[in-house]
């Protein structure tokens, strides 16, 4: 294959070209979907294409093309655009140096998914749901099964070579209960990076979901208003990725002057004992890659050591325009995208409390778990929380639902006052930054934050 | 003209090939072409394009479903065989692919217009718009415009052989706040390019100035100025209680409520596909079932549930030209099988000006945007949203903007207290906005 992308590389219409790179991938899926106990989609199925990105003349342009014989005119688009936008920018893009590595890296699998039949695969689906259907009070329940299995291979006019697999395995659905007009759902999710074994053996879990559905239905609506909270290693996580790790992402805050202000390295910008960290590099972990989509070897980065801020997130653009190093977190969904700077694995590392501990210094509040859905607008966040429990005097009382969180990023860093001693990373994933990054994981241990916001229906 | 060539014997081998193996087939095809540059408060950002082409196959051989895609259709056999074999996983399919000859001729060849518009057009109307703002205001600009060109085949064994070709332009136009990120934004959109108009600007430029001073009122339950920015919340929960899948599963709130009155006799929603005044209007579905204007709640009342081919077949009624292949988040159509949605959703004008809603608010809020829109219950209708940004109203003057503010309720709740419904649609998100009394808002204080 390298072959063939170093001619299109050759084309001539990036002689005069600065830089160029070109990644094709090839992305098989497999999907099967269960509602109740109807089969709604299976199959396995190949896509593939190309991205080209040229560097001229202080301008940095891609596009993305499907078939092979659209390769000269996606290029000589890509160096038109570049043209164009490095003429109309006040200040060159350059691209910061990146080893020229040339390397294979095929993934360590527990257990081969593409061994695993597609029989098998809807076998297995259909015991798991037994489990909540076997329930009078469950109305629905939906599971679906995702295997993406990513070939990209890159090469740069700087002689990069690198061909990486990414395997990816998901299982994830929704579980609704239902008593007169109430009605719940709970969501369920479990994968990971290194085999099909991660969604094998998980009756638990399913178990555990569904009495959560049914419990849900005796649940007190929450109170809304201004509250401590402790929310759980998966609300921690998903806090950490939307409200600070994308702006720790260079591109989003490269071309807004008062964000970079606020985010400048040394800054004390959390409560001093909090620390975070992404790190591509955490084998079977859901964020594990070793090369960036720029064929840059990926680093681990502490992004706030003691509550200051102390590294961010790089793709060679913007590791040159904030004179910081690369930090290989260029990330594309797949062949129909150029890459942009994503998280990898990012967490809040942990403290020393036990859980009985936070909850004592909780005192009274709420005990939050689980993620329903989340965003962030600049500064600001919301997150849903799939559901809760007051707390009071130090004490878990009853189970509260429609919980929704929002808060300013700066005054919760500064207000997360205590950390559980249990790190636990996400086994699932769907990061939305324009582009899907199912390979997104985060995770924190409990975490006790002071004065939330909690919006309740 | 070549390549077309090329590809209709490829596609009509495809055809003969899925016809001899199957007992019906179904042929996707879509290309798109798109230009995209992006501004942002130190320049320009971004400048992008995508040229990408896909298939998808359907095959239904002994009412069990095949599909299978690919994006280089240089071996229709390989395709086949890719859906033949997906036969066995025996997903059910009591389904016939539609007949639908002379659907309704709509305005959507691409305007020349925007065919011929380039990335320097656009650089040039982000300068335009760059320069009215510069000297202003000291919000931080951004501006995503672009276009796109797409092409729709769809081909099947019961005769059905239908295209379509449109040409979009957009430009997305945002002030932010400095250091927090957040501003307020307007989408300008048309099928024939015409620059942004000045008034328009101002009115943005305005409404930014309105926001400069922050402001911290206390919770409680207001009147809440729901913007066209923020409708996605009520419209995506709506959608799912309509939706025939909802229905199927269990999991409307609205199932045996057809002909009751849900929401206040001031609302009237309806799909309105075929009004090829606006981007994106469509004669057909991504199925091939002819599309129709098509009403939900009249006056409040429920009058219809949406459906594709398969979940129309599985609740034994009709299909309504429901069928798309996307899904909350969108999808790629190639790889998606379809799915009930409806594209085209409007809220009938009502009688009252912006001016005028916002005068009738004694204490309350103006919701601009929201975040969390996709969080909390969404079957059960509950929603509980972030603001971004939000202006606070007290005696029908702006008093300021709103952080870290949250707005929650259900929303057969909330729409069933509609006080009054804007006079036009704001471009860009065709709908008007909504002013609801009583809508529970948390702040800091």
């Amino acid at each position: 294959m390298f072959e063939k992308m170093k001619q299109v590389l050759e084309h001539q219409a990036l002689n005069k070209a600065d830089y160029a790179d070109l990644r094709y991938e090839t992305k098989q899926e497999t999907a099967v979907h269960l509602s109740r106990n109807e089969l709604t989609q299976a199959g396995v199925n190949l896509g593939d294409g190309f991205v080209v990105r040229v560097l001229k003349n202080g301008g940095l342009a891609e596009v993305a093309f499907t078939k092979l014989q659209d390769a000269p005119k996606a290029v000589a688009r890509a160096v038109e655009n570049a043209t164009l936008l490095g003429k109309n920018r006040p200040k060159q893009i350059a691209l910061a140096p990146s080893k020229a590595a040339k390397d294979t890296v095929v993934p360590r699998l527990h257990e081969d998914p593409r061994r695993v039949s597609l029989e098998e695969k809807i076998s297995l689906l259909r015991e798991y749901q037994k489990i909540p259907l076997g329930h009078e009070k469950i109305v629905n329940s939906m599971l679906a099964l995702t295997e993406v299995i990513r070939e990209k291979h890159f090469i740069s006019t700087e002689g990069h070579a690198v061909r990486e697999d990414l395997v990816t395995v998901q299982l994830q659905g929704m579980i609704s209960s239902r008593e007169g007009a109430l009605l719940q759902n709970v969501r369920i999710g479990d994968g990971g990076s290194d085999g099909f074994q991660t969604v094998r053996n998980i009756e638990p879990l399913f178990e555990e979901k569904t009495k959560l559905a049914i419990d849900l239905l005796d649940a007190k609506p929450i109170k809304g208003g201004k509250h401590d909270v402790i929310v759980n290693p998966e609300l921690a996580g998903v806090f950490i990725h939307e409200a600070f790790g994308h702006f720790s992402e260079a591109d989003i805050i490269e071309e807004l002057p008062a964000m970079r202000e606020k985010m400048r390295l040394d800054t004390q910008i959390g409560n001093p004992g909090l620390s975070v960290v992404d790190d591509p590099g955490m084998r079977d972990q859901l964020g594990y890659y070793r090369y960036d989509d720029e064929g840059t070897a990926a680093r681990r980065v502490q992004l706030i050591k003691d509550g200051v801020l102390t590294g961010r997130l790089h793709s060679r653009r913007t590791a040159a325009e904030f004179g910081e190093p690369v930090t290989g977190h260029m990330i594309a969904e797949d062949y129909r995208f150029a890459p942009i700077v994503r998280m990898g694995n990012i967490y809040i590392e942990p403290g020393t409390g036990s859980f009985e501990q936070l909850l004592e210094e909780l005192n009274n509040g709420y005990y939050i778990l689980d993620v329903n859905g989340g965003q962030t607008t600049g500064e600001n966040f919301t997150f849903g929380a799939q559901y809760g429990y007051e707390v009071k005097n130090g004490k878990r009382g009853h189970m509260v639902r429609d919980i929704n969180i929002s808060g300013n990023l700066y005054r919760t860093l500064m207000n997360i006052t205590a950390l559980g001693n249990k790190l636990v990373l996400s086994k699932i994933g769907g990061c939305g930054k324009g582009q899907s990054n199912i390979r997104s994981c985060n995770g924190g241990p409990d975490t006790l934050i002071r004065n939330l916001v909690v919006g309740g229906v | 003209m070549q390549n077309d060539t090329m590809e209709k014997d490829v596609m009509n081998t495809l055809a003969n090939t899925a016809g001899k193996q199957s007992d019906q087939y179904e042929i996707y095809q879509k290309t798109t072409e798109t230009d995209t540059v992006e501004f942002r408060a130190g320049g320009f950002s971004t400048i992008a394009g995508t040229i990408t082409a896909g298939t998808g196959l359907r095959l239904i051989k002994d009412k069990k479903l095949g599909f299978a895609y690919t994006r280089n259709l240089n071996g229709p056999r390989e395709l086949v065989d890719n859906a033949l074999e997906s036969l066995a996983a025996e997903v059910e399919a009591c389904y016939t692919f539609p007949v639908t000859k002379d659907p309704p001729e709509l305005d959507n060849k691409p305007d020349p217009s925007v065919t011929a518009l380039s990335n320097r057009e656009f650089v040039k109307e982000c300068k335009k718009i760059r320069d009215f703002f510069a000297d202003k205001s000291d919000a931080e600009i951004g501006i995503y415009a672009g276009r796109s060109l797409d092409k729709v085949m769809l081909k099947n064994s019961s005769g059905t052989e239908l295209s379509h070709e449109s040409g979009t332009y957009h430009l997305y136009v945002n002030l932010v706040y400095p250091g927090g990120a957040v501003g307020v934004a307007r989408i300008h959109t048309g099928k024939a390019w015409a620059p942004v108009d000045t008034p328009r600007l101002q009115r943005l430029l305005e409404l930014y100035k309105a926001g400069n001073t922050e402001i911290d009122p206390k919770s409680g339950k207001m009147d809440v100025l729901f913007m066209p920015g923020s409708l996605h919340t009520f419209l995506w929960r709506l959608q799912t209680g309509l939706s025939g899948k909802s229905l199927y599963n269990k999991i409307s709130p609205l199932g045996d409520k057809q002909g009751e009155q849900i929401l206040s006799p001031l609302l009237t929603m309806y799909d309105d596909p075929l009004n090829d005044t606006l981007p994106g209007a469509a004669a057909f579905d991504e199925e091939g079932t002819a599309k129709q204007t098509f009403s939900f709640f009249k006056k409040g009342v429920l009058e219809n549930f949406y459906y594709d081919l398969d979940y129309a077949a599985k609740l034994k009624t009709r299909p309504t030209g429901h069928g798309h292949r996307t899904g909350r988040w969108g999808a790629d159509p190639v790889t998606t099988l379809p799915t009930p949605w409806s594209a085209h959703w409007r809220i009938q004008r009502g009688d009252k000006s912006l001016d005028e809603m916002i005068s009738m608010m004694d204490r309350g809020i103006i919701l601009e945007g929201v975040m969390g829109a996709h969080s909390g219950n969404i079957p059960n209708g509950d929603y509980s949203v972030g603001v971004a940004p939000a202006f606070y109203v007290e005696n029908g003057t702006i008093k300021g903007r709103i952080k870290d503010a949250m707005v929650a309720g259900n929303v057969y709740e909330t729409l069933q207290l509609v006080e009054a419904v804007q006079d036009q649609w704001e471009p860009g998100y065709d709908l008007p906005a909504l002013l609801c009394r009583d809508v529970a808002v948390a702040t800091k204080e």
